[in-house]
Parts: structure tokens; C-alpha cells; sequence
């Protein structure tokens, strides 16, 4: 074994790392210990940030859960009618109108889809029917004159 | 955006196609349809499919290959007039491919229907990714009673050992390029080669964590055929000049039957090491003979390491009987270094202080309850550290019995295991693994070597994690410096440490680590079957 950096021990035979020697380790172990501690305090700031993100990721994805359980059926079926629905329901004079759109919908089109119908083609097939009842959306809303709950909106 | 609209954007992003190359010689006709089929069905029809019959003398596979290239226009058959061997026919496919992506599938072997589906969107999700492999699942010669065989993530020293990627391999056309396609003379090892080459000029190479891929294994398969020594040689050949393109100094011999190599490296210079060992001297029964751990292990080492070039650093606490280190004068020499830790227990600060006396260029963390097996066990090691980008180098334990105790640690959901705990001696892991020189995500601080100089560099063992976990801290520490951990099987040592001791780790432990390295320890990189152990 050579070692030519090392500082010669106080005796060529005494293997005990000199007393001399000990403050020098002392200041390096603390050197060791803060750059420790700078990784750990970079380490934990970057996993406390991955936890956020990820918790605001889990709180989008729950939000979302909660608004998809919140739609009717007859929303997930016809998203286009419910979102114009939706905006119709702030319009004076014609967010009735729009209720009574969607109790006419319930009317003309079976809540649920027909057993063993992927919701591929669900969509696919029921998109003429909701082509239609989006025109007819847009007519109430390009009335003029408000319409009352009593009239026929057929 | 309507729906087919969108669609068709994401198509746009994807690479256009990805070109199948099987080379086809004498196979069973049901296996060459099954094969083929399995192509016409995949869910993304954005494929080309290039059958090469490298002569086979079959007019049946002839007519197949023709009647499939006539039924579907994305079939192309080419019928070769003379027999190359399936390096030569692979090579012809390849040239035909017109694929960004080229994907290499045998003739008796089958995809999973969304094989396609999943190499496009990896090529689309890693735009600099050159070479992509599979999971796959191993079948019989059915095709049925599969199961799935897991792979480790991008491991280059795996790939040294063995050729793991298996199938389904797929390659850019632009690394397939560079390299110059697949060599000849190396038939039934040509897929390990052209591995081999393309990883070397790699921009990325990417598990897909996915099986995409039925491997029927038979009696007539390469791998498992009598007399199959041409693969291995030719195996042993591929590797000797990866060496030399690597410029890594060794040779290359095979370790077992079936495909596991072993290089030897060279070791260059003799550069000084430094093995601290914390103790407190204590004794205790092996082998049915009471003995001190400290005297017994720096004597085996003494006795039995044929590198020359080190010290023994020895962090002793205070009540280390005197005995014990006058002993240790007696049996080290002038190689020793004694210095005494005064305070509470702290496995952490202990080694920091040996690694602050120590004058080496490495560092070898070393428990006091262990015993020497490998003579050559610091050359084997130190070898590794001639690739700059190797930060740490493990060994395999065995306890008393022989059973596993350490190879390799392996983090998954936020915990940490050594692979292959309790297995016996002879389990060489699922794929061979465990007897492989290959990556991991780290390795126990019973026996490590590190480069001081990287040590200093993350700071050392963190003294905040006095007990449990500080070996996993100081390897994440390096990972996260871009250095590679390496365990190898060519350095073993029996690790004294008893299989029944509980782990007595803390909550406030395992919440320390986590919340540092939480994010990090997720899923393991390289170890497939973690609930195994």
C-alpha cells in the first residue's frame, strides 16, 4: 500500500489517525453535511412539488368524476344540447323555453341506449336526431317574442 | 374539431409507418399464416409487411407468401433464388422496408393486435427515440398458455451480458442507416449484433412496458435447437468488437449454456483504495464457531484479495474492546487506519468520517459482519469505473446458508428491497438476470465502491438518516447525478447479517425518504418482477 498524500502517522506504526488531524476531518464532515443538506432541502422542495402538482392533477380528475356523476343521461347523451342548454338558462324569457326544449327531448328520445350499442355508434346514430333538436334550440333563442311556459314549443 | 378531425392530427404527428420484416425459411405453414394474420389484424393499419423467403424449397410457403401479397396490397413478398441464411434474408427485407420504423418478427412468432398501435405512439411521444423493445409474452407451440416476460429498462451492461431485448425490437430507419443494416456471418446471433451496434449510436433507447409480442417457443426454435453452439460463438464475436467499438478493454466468454456472457474487463492502473468499515467490534456465532466479525472479515481480506493496492479504514466507537483492535494491528499491518467515533450510533456520519481520513481515489463501503469469497473482487469492481459515467459499483451477498441477501436494490411504491432476498444460491433470477453484470437502482452499503471524489460530490451519506435507509439516500443521490450503479455477480462476498433480524425501520424513516425521493421510487428502472421479493 503506498500512500504519499497521507500525512505520516505519529508513529510509523501506530495506525490511530494522528489528533493533529481530527480538526481537519471535523471541518470536512461539515462541509460533507451542508451539501447533504442542500440536496435534501432541493430534493424535498421538488417532491413537495410533484405532490402538489399531483394533487391538483387528482383534484382536476376528482372534479371532473363529480361534474360527469352530476350529468343526467340525457346530458352524456346529447353534450352538445346541454351545453347549449346551459347557456340558454342565464337568457331572460328564454331559459323557460330551454326547459321545456329538454322535456320535449325526454319525450321524443329514450333515456337510455338501446342494449348492446357501443357509444360509438350510439353517437353515430343518435346525431341526425340531435342535428335536429339543436335547430330547434336555435329557433326558440332567435325569437322575439318570449315564450311562456304554456306554449307548445312544437 | 369534430372528432375524425382530431383524429387525423394525431395521425399526423405519428410516424407514417412502420415496416414488419420477417425473414421465412421451412416453417410450419399454420405458424406462417398464424404470423401473418396476426399482422392483417392489428388495430393500427399503418404497417407494411415484407416477407422474405430465403429459398426455402417449399412451393406450399411459396403460394402462402404470394396469395397473402395478392389479398392485401401492404404485403410484399420477395422470393429469394438462393439461400443466404437469415442474416442475408433479413438484410434483403430491410432494404425493401419503407418504414420509419422497422420492426424485425420471426416466421413462426406472433403481434398482439395493438403492436403497431403502441411502436407509433412511443416513436411519437419520444421524438428522438432510435431504438424501441418490448415486453412479450412467451408461448407454446399453440400460440396459447401465455405468460408474460417482463424486461428491465434501458440497461447497456445488461445488453453485454445478454440479449435481452428479446422481441419485438424495433429500429429507426435512420440509426438502421447509420449502422449499415444487419451484418452477415453472425446468423442465429444477427438480432444481438445489430442490437448491439444500433444502442452504440442510439439517441434513445425506450422499453416499451407493454407485451406486444408471442414468442412460440418449440424444439425447432434457434434458441432452444441442439447443437446451436454457432449462435453463441457468433454471439461471442459480436460482443468482442463491441468492446473494441466501445473501446472497453476484455474479452468475452459465455457463463452458461443458454446465452449469458461474461466480460473480463481489464483493469488499468492500480489506483489506491479505501475500504471503511464501521464497527464496534462485536463477535458472534457463524458457522457454529464464535468469532469477532471485524478481526474475521479485514482477514479474509487481507488473505484472500489478490489487488494489492488498498487500506482499511476503521471508524471504531468507543467501546470497541481493545482486543479487538490490537488484533486487527496484528493482522492489517501498515495498511490500517484507525479513528474513533465518539458519538451516538450513526452509520451515516461513521462512514463520513472514514471518508474524509481515507487518502484512496474509491471508496469501498464495507459492513464488518462479511467474509471475502471472490479473491479477484477489487479488479472486478474497480474495472467498472473505467466508463466515466459508472458512479457506484455493488457485489452479491450471500448469508450464512448461502441464500441471497443482497443483489441489487430494487424501489417500488415508495420502498426499498434487495433483490433476490432469501433465494437460494443456485436461483440465477427470471431471465438469468441475477448472475449478469447489469444496472440497478442501487446497491446496500454493506459492500459498495463509490469514486471519492463523486461521494464528496453528493454530499456523502446523509447523517439525518442515521440507521435505515441511507444506502438508497446515497445511491439517489448519485442517479440523480447521471451516474450509472452497477452490481456484479463476479464479486461476492457471505454478508453475516442474520435473515431473521426485522428491519426495524421507523415511520419517520421511511417518511424522510419519501419525502425526498417519493417521486423517484415509484416504479423500479430495472428490476421487472419487484413483488417477487
Amino acid at each position: 500500500m503506498t500512500n504519499p498524500s497521507a500525512e505520516p502517522s505519529e508513529s510509523s506504526n501506530d495506525p490511530d489517525v494522528p489528533a493533529g488531524l481530527m480538526g481537519y476531518i471535523a471541518d470536512a464532515e461539515r462541509v460533507l453535511m451542508l451539501t447533504d443538506r442542500i440536496i435534501v432541502l432541493e430534493n424535498k422542495l421538488a417532491e413537495a412539488r410533484h405532490r402538489y402538482e399531483s394533487a391538483l392533477h387528482i383534484g382536476r380528475v376528482e372534479e371532473h368524476e363529480e361534474r360527469e356523476a352530476l350529468r343526467s343521461d340525457l346530458e352524456k347523451r346529447y353534450p352538445k344540447i346541454a351545453r347549449a342548454y346551459g347557456r340558454f338558462l342565464h337568457v331572460p324569457g328564454v331559459g323557460s323555453a330551454a326547459h321545456k326544449s329538454v322535456s320535449v327531448l325526454k319525450r321524443v328520445f329514450p333515456s337510455r341506449p338501446a342494449a348492446g350499442t357501443s357509444r360509438l355508434e350510439q353517437e353515430i346514430s343518435t346525431a341526425p336526431d340531435e342535428q335536429s333538436a339543436l335547430v330547434e334550440l336555435t329557433r326558440l333563442k332567435n325569437a322575439t317574442e318570449p315564450i311562456t311556459d304554456e306554449q307548445d314549443v312544437n | 374539431m369534430s372528432l375524425s378531425e382530431q383524429r387525423s392530427s394525431e395521425l399526423d404527428r405519428r410516424p407514417e409507418v412502420v415496416s414488419i420484416v420477417v425473414p421465412v425459411f421451412r416453417t410450419d405453414h399454420l405458424h406462417l399464416c398464424e404470423m401473418i394474420d396476426s399482422v392483417r389484424h392489428q388495430s393500427d393499419d399503418a404497417w407494411e409487411l415484407i416477407l422474405v423467403d430465403d429459398n426455402s424449397g417449399d412451393d406450399e410457403i411459396r403460394a402462402i407468401l404470394s396469395d397473402y401479397a395478392k389479398s392485401d396490397g401492404r404485403i410484399i413478398a420477395i422470393m429469394r433464388e438462393t439461400n443466404g441464411g437469415i442474416g442475408r434474408a433479413t438484410s434483403v427485407g430491410l432494404a425493401a422496408a419503407k418504414g420509419e420504423f422497422v420492426a424485425l418478427l420471426d416466421h413462426d412468432d406472433l403481434l398482439t393486435p395493438d403492436a403497431v398501435e403502441f411502436i407509433r405512439r412511443t416513436a411519437s411521444d419520444h421524438p428522438l427515440v432510435d431504438v424501441m423493445y418490448s415486453n412479450e409474452y412467451r408461448v407454446d407451440e399453440s400460440g396459447e398458455n401465455a405468460y408474460r416476460f417482463l424486461k428491465p429498462d434501458y440497461s447497456p451492461e445488461r445488453l453485454r451480458a445478454q440479449m435481452y431485448f428479446g422481441h419485438i425490437v424495433v429500429y429507426s430507419a435512420r440509426v438502421l442507416e447509420r449502422i449499415g443494416g444487419i451484418r452477415e456471418g453472425f446468423d442465429g446471433s444477427q438480432d444481438y449484433d445489430l442490437a448491439l451496434r444500433a444502442c452504440e449510436v442510439a439517441r434513445e433507447v425506450r422499453h416499451i412496458t407493454r407485451s406486444l409480442y408471442k414468442w412460440r417457443i418449440h424444439q425447432n426454435s434457434v434458441s432452444h435447437a441442439k447443437n446451436n453452439q454457432y449462435v453463441f460463438d457468433a454471439a461471442i464475436r459480436a460482443l468482442t468488437e463491441h468492446l473494441q467499438r466501445m473501446k472497453i478493454d476484455g474479452t468475452v466468454t459465455q457463463s452458461y449454456a443458454e446465452g449469458v456472457y461474461r466480460i473480463h474487463r481489464v483493469l488499468h492502473g492500480a489506483p489506491l483504495v479505501s475500504i471503511v468499515i464501521p464497527t464496534r467490534g462485536s463477535s458472534g456465532d457463524v458457522r457454529g464457531r464464535w468469532r469477532n466479525f471485524l478481526t474475521e472479515a479485514v482477514r479474509s481480506i487481507v488473505q484472500r484479495s489478490t489487488y494489492q493496492n488498498f487500506e482499511l479504514v476503521v471508524v471504531w466507537d468507543t467501546v470497541t474492546p481493545k482486543v479487538v483492535l490490537d488484533e486487527l494491528r496484528m493482522i492489517a499491518g501498515d495498511r490500517l487506519r484507525l479513528i474513533e467515533y465518539e458519538g451516538e450510533f450513526n452509520f451515516s456520519a461513521k462512514i463520513n468520517r472514514g471518508a474524509c481520513a481515507a487518502t484512496g481515489d474509491y471508496l469501498l463501503l464495507l459492513n464488518d459482519d462479511v467474509e471475502l469469497i471472490d479473491p479477484d473482487w477489487l479488479e472486478v469492481m474497480l474495472a467498472h469505473f473505467e466508463r466515466s459515467d459508472v458512479g457506484m459499483v455493488g457485489s452479491l451477498l450471500y448469508f450464512e446458508d448461502g441464500t441471497v441477501q443482497h443483489a441489487g436494490h430494487l424501489y417500488e411504491g415508495g420502498n426499498a428491497g434487495h433483490i433476490a432476498i432469501g433465494e437460494a444460491s443456485t436461483w440465477i433470477g427470471v431471465a438469468r438476470e441475477i448472475h449478469v453484470e447489469r444496472e440497478v437502482s442501487g446497491v446496500t452499503a454493506a459492500c459498495a465502491l463509490v469514486r471519492r471524489e463523486l461521494f464528496f460530490e453528493v454530499g456523502g451519506m446523509s447523517t439525518t438518516l442515521p440507521v435505515n435507509y441511507n444506502d438508497v439516500d446515497l445511491c439517489l443521490k448519485i442517479r440523480q447525478s447521471g451516474k450509472r450503479i452497477i452490481v456484479t455477480p463476479y464479486a461476492r462476498l457471505y454478508h453475516f447479517e442474520s435473515k431473521s433480524r426485522k428491519a426495524g425501520v421507523h415511520a419517520h424513516e421511511w417518511t424522510e425518504l419519501n419525502d425526498r425521493w417519493g417521486r423517484e421510487m415509484i416504479r423500479d428502472s430495472f428490476e421487472p418482477y419487484p413483488h417477487r421479493y
